[in-house]
């Protein structure tokens, strides 16, 4: 086979699409993930813009309160089943993993394909389930019994929906396990791996330690609902603290399944774009496990309103603290990678540095939130929906963003506009703050979430808060628009355009369809610039 | 990292008396569970079927031929699952109140 | 052969077990999930799990953990058959295997059909005059044996798709495609001998040759049947025996508590 070929342009068995759904290429499966996962998005996003909308001014503004009730449902299932789980590690673990390893392709890429085609499947029985039968569910997308047994809505086909994405993301994690064990090139010891190969490491023993739990819980939900088995049901014995803690165990570190990765990006893009080493790699590879292992001991942290027993709620509290060590590493080490560098301000390293601006904000939070005497005073109020979403999208968002504008040329051997890429950044930046920073303020000031009316009290701060979500909006549509000129019209982009050390930058861009012509050898740690590494 | 140990091959007849190990040990079971033993018998019943769960594990599924990697992994995943049963105790055992 | 790149993926016998290793952890706690429940109901209920199990017939539990353990152990001699290369008494003991499986299944169906003829079944009226914890004991014992039926069933139709591909082997493909490749015209295949002499020679390749496949079939005789071909047989035994593993928690649990 000509080498030369670039993945996106090879002949292959299939004609057209079939080329794509049919194919084993890693590359064309991160691929199809990414295109799949922009389309939820933007079905979620318009979402919560309709929520918002609902909350500027107090009363029934344009959704009844039992439809607002489904849009944060749907919003929350769409958003976590579908976009921020598989992510960054179905997106560009699929992409870039096998090439950072210098390999041809992963463990088991049959899987690979069939893990996407699993995610196709969970995501269309979950969208599905919104209109057949009782309609949206209501319940939020925690689905906590007994609520979720009482409720009329059709809450199986998203449960089953959730638990079929489930076993995809099992596939992925034990994927990607195998691959890094087994296929790393030649001279890639464990301490020569790149930072972004062990968020995904450490993820994806969460994906799949983990998971099975939560599977067995929705299943046990399904079973309650359509069996009338009664585990979680109090009238029948049950107990649904029971289910909470099950559904906690996973979906606590499932918070993790999705950071990891994202710090694994920036910890990537920093040293490219200081033209130095990155400081502390062990600190920052090791603290990658160690948030994995610890932040699956803190689940209970969720519970702390419930009527759990109070040692219980102060263990898990002290817990909760413990994490906060390993990604002040993180921190830490990424301050003192750009300390000293020769740095070169493009897109992506904006995105880095708004990252940790908004993930410390998110973090700094969560430790309120972990501390049992505060957490009294503001859980289930807009406090935690601002907390959650200053991680998740003001964290992980912003650093899957930012691995996009940094692989962007990798990928699709494209130029993006450095101009409009930075307004696109700037509008994000101001209109996620202006919505969600007012969300903490709100929070903290008593205005509770998931209510559909509120006091006119509260009514500037929402204003405020709704005008930032237009702002945001705007926003991805700038983004996503900056992104698709340069996919169809941007300038070729070059094999190494940021000067990055990984093996990625080696390989022409597109990367060819077997990646390696001969599998690499490595000498050099991943971000060392000697021994003739430009 | 990448030398494939090959696997040495169990004899039949080890297999076999490794069967009847469980056999008996299933015996064992449930003539102690016939015996009253009160709280004794859930922990006699445990440890019996931890023991058979080793057989089967170490000899069936080969797991005493297989690396040391696959061995550890597989005392942490026992671990992290008796983790999980411990944390989620802390809450039961003190909880007040309930389902008496 | 440079051009020429085989797309037989590269076969890792390690690799392959390990990922299937994986998944099995990845089952432990989905059934361990499981048992969390059940130790935390019986934890606050045991009078009515005493009772509950009275109504569980011992000698049925019994014969369904003969029936697996010894389903287990052709199993694994089936996997030593193949290792040893006797692919005949491979076969007979996967056979048995799946009719034991099989036979599990059949044994289940009768239990469970006698209880719910007797009206014992989630929210059947009889057990809900129970007490609290008997309904619960109930619950949990439908959820845990069915999802644990649920994996036999899924064991069983595994082990018969390994079950056609043992007996397919060792007819043996590989495939090899060559792709646009420039140096093409003017060339014609060739098949020679460990002396480059050419035993069979095809035509000459003109322009509109832009594509080879290349497809060799070969049946290797007794003495080269590899354990590396059958990581499938041996994976599918690794997942069988877990299915037995649990039903060794699931016995005493259920069967013999009253």
């Amino acid at each position: 086979m000509d080498v030369s070929v670039s993945y996106n342009q090879e002949k292959t068995a299939y004609p057209g699409i079939f080329g794509w759904i049919f194919s084993t290429d890693h590359k064309r499966i991160g691929v199809l993930y990414l295109l799949s996962i922009a389309t939820f998005f933007i079905v979620g996003a318009s979402i919560g813009v309709v929520m918002r909308l609902e909350m500027l001014t107090p009363g029934q503004t344009i959704v009844q309160p039992r439809t607002y009730n489904a849009l944060f449902t749907v919003h929350g299932v769409i958003m976590i089943f579908l976009i921020v789980l598989p992510g960054v590690p179905s997106i560009f673990g699929n992409f870039f993993l096998p090439i950072q390893l210098g390999a041809k392709d992963v463990a088991f890429p049959k899987l690979n394909i069939l893990s996407w085609w699993l995610y196709m499947t969970g995501a269309l029985i979950a969208v599905a389930g919104l209109f057949v039968g009782g309609g949206a569910p209501d319940t939020g997308w925690t689905f906590y019994a007994p609520y979720t047994l009482k409720s009329a809505t059709n809450i199986v086909m998203p449960l089953f929906g959730a638990f079929i994405l489930g076993i995809s993301s099992i596939i992925t994690g034990l994927n990607f396990i195998t691959t890094i064990h087994r296929m790393r090139c030649p001279g890639m010891t464990w301490n020569k791996m790149p930072l972004f190969a062990w968020g995904l490491y450490a993820t994806a023993w969460i994906q799949v330690l983990a998971n099975p739990i939560v599977g067995i819980t929705l299943l046990l939900v399904i079973f309650e609902k359509v069996f009338d088995i009664g585990v979680f049901d109090p009238s029948k014995g049950g107990d649904p603290l029971l289910y909470q803690h099950l559904f906690w165990i996973y979906s606590h570190p499932a918070v993790y399944i999705m950071i990891l990765p994202g710090m694994g990006i920036i910890s990537e893009i920093l040293p490219t774009f200081s033209k130095k080493n990155i400081f502390g790699y062990k600190a920052i590879a090791y603290s990658s496990m160690l948030i994995a292992i610890i932040g699956s001991f803190v689940w209970a942290h969720h519970m702390f309103t419930t009527g759990m027993s109070d040692i219980a709620r102060i263990v898990f509290s002290f817990l909760t603290f413990l994490v906060a060590i390993p990604t002040g590493v993180k921190i830490f080490n990424w301050l003192a990678t750009l300390y000293g560098g020769s740095i070169e301000v493009k897109t992506p390293l904006l995105y880095a540095l708004v990252f940790i601006f908004q993930f410390c904000i998110g973090g700094f939070t969560g430790m309120i939130l972990g501390t049992l005497s505060t957490d009294l005073h503001v859980h289930d109020t807009y406090y935690v929906v601002g907390h959650f979403h200053y991680t998740m999208f003001g964290g992980l968002g912003f650093a899957l963003l930012g691995g996009l504008y940094y692989w962007f040329p990798k990928m699709f051997g494209k130029m993006y506009s450095e101009k409009h890429s930075r307004i696109a950044l700037g509008t994000l930046f101001v209109g996620f703050n202006t919505l969600y920073f007012h969300m903490l303020i709100m929070g903290w000031l008593g205005m509770p979430r998931r209510y559909y009316d509120y006091l006119g009290y509260f009514q500037t701060l929402h204003v405020t808060s709704t005008i930032g979500s237009w702002i945001l909006f705007v926003g991805i549509f700038y983004m996503m628009g900056n992104l698709i000129h340069a996919g169809l019209k941007g300038e070729k982009a070059q094999a190494n355009p940021w000067g990055g050390t990984t093996l990625e930058w080696k390989i022409s861009s597109p990367p060819p369809t077997e990646n390696f012509e001969e599998i690499p050898e490595v000498v050099y740690g991943p971000y060392e610039r000697k021994g003739g590494q430009e | 990292m990448n030398q494939d140990h090959h696997p040495c091959v169990i004899g039949y007849q080890t297999h076999i008396i490794i069967w009847l190990g469980l056999l008996a040990l299933t015996a064992l079971t449930i003539v102690v569970a016939g015996m009253h033993l009160k709280g004794l018998s859930i922990v006699v019943a445990l440890a019996v079927a931890a023991c058979k769960c080793s057989l089967v594990c170490l000899f069936f599924m080969h797991l005493k031929y297989e690396s040391f990697f696959l061995k550890t992994l597989f005392l942490v995943t026992i671990l992290l699952l008796a983790s999980f049963i411990g944390l989620t105790y802390i809450d039961i055992f003190f909880r007040e109140g309930v389902m008496k | 052969m440079k051009a020429f790149s085989p797309i037989e993926k590269h076969q890792d016998y390690t690799g392959a077990k390990m990922g299937l290793w994986i998944f099995l952890f990845g089952e432990l706690l989905l059934f361990g999930a499981m048992f969390i429940l059940y130790s935390v109901f019986r934890h606050w209920y045991p009078q009515d799990f005493h009772n509950a199990s009275r109504s569980l017939n011992m000698i049925t539990g019994t014969v369904h953990t003969l029936v697996l353990l010894t389903s287990s152990l052709t199993m694994v001699l089936s996997i030593t058959a193949i290792q040893k290369g006797n692919k005949k008494l491979c076969l007979t003991f996967l056979f048995l295997t799946i009719l034991l499986g099989l036979l599990f299944m059949v044994n289940k169906y009768f239990e469970w059909e006698h209880k719910i003829h007797n009206g014992i079944y989630p929210g059947s009226e009889f057990l809900l005059a129970q007490a609290k914890g008997v309904m619960v004991f109930f619950s949990l014992y439908y959820s845990m044996v069915g999802i644990h039926g649920l994996h036999v069933i899924i064991g069983i139709v595994l082990l018969s798709w390994i079950f056609w591909e043992v007996l397919k082997k060792p007819d043996h493909h590989s495939r090899w495609d060559a792709f646009l490749h420039k140096d093409f015209p003017g060339c014609h295949l060739a098949i020679v001998d460990a002396q480059g002499k050419e035993v069979w020679k095809g035509e000459v390749f003109d322009d509109s040759v832009k594509q080879i496949h290349l497809r060799v079939s070969y049946h290797p005789v007794k003495e080269r049947i590899h354990f590396h071909d059958f990581i499938s047989l041996e994976n599918c035994g690794l997942y069988w025996h877990l299915v037995d593993m649990i039903w060794i928690f699931l016995f005493p649990l259920y069967y013999l508590i009253s």
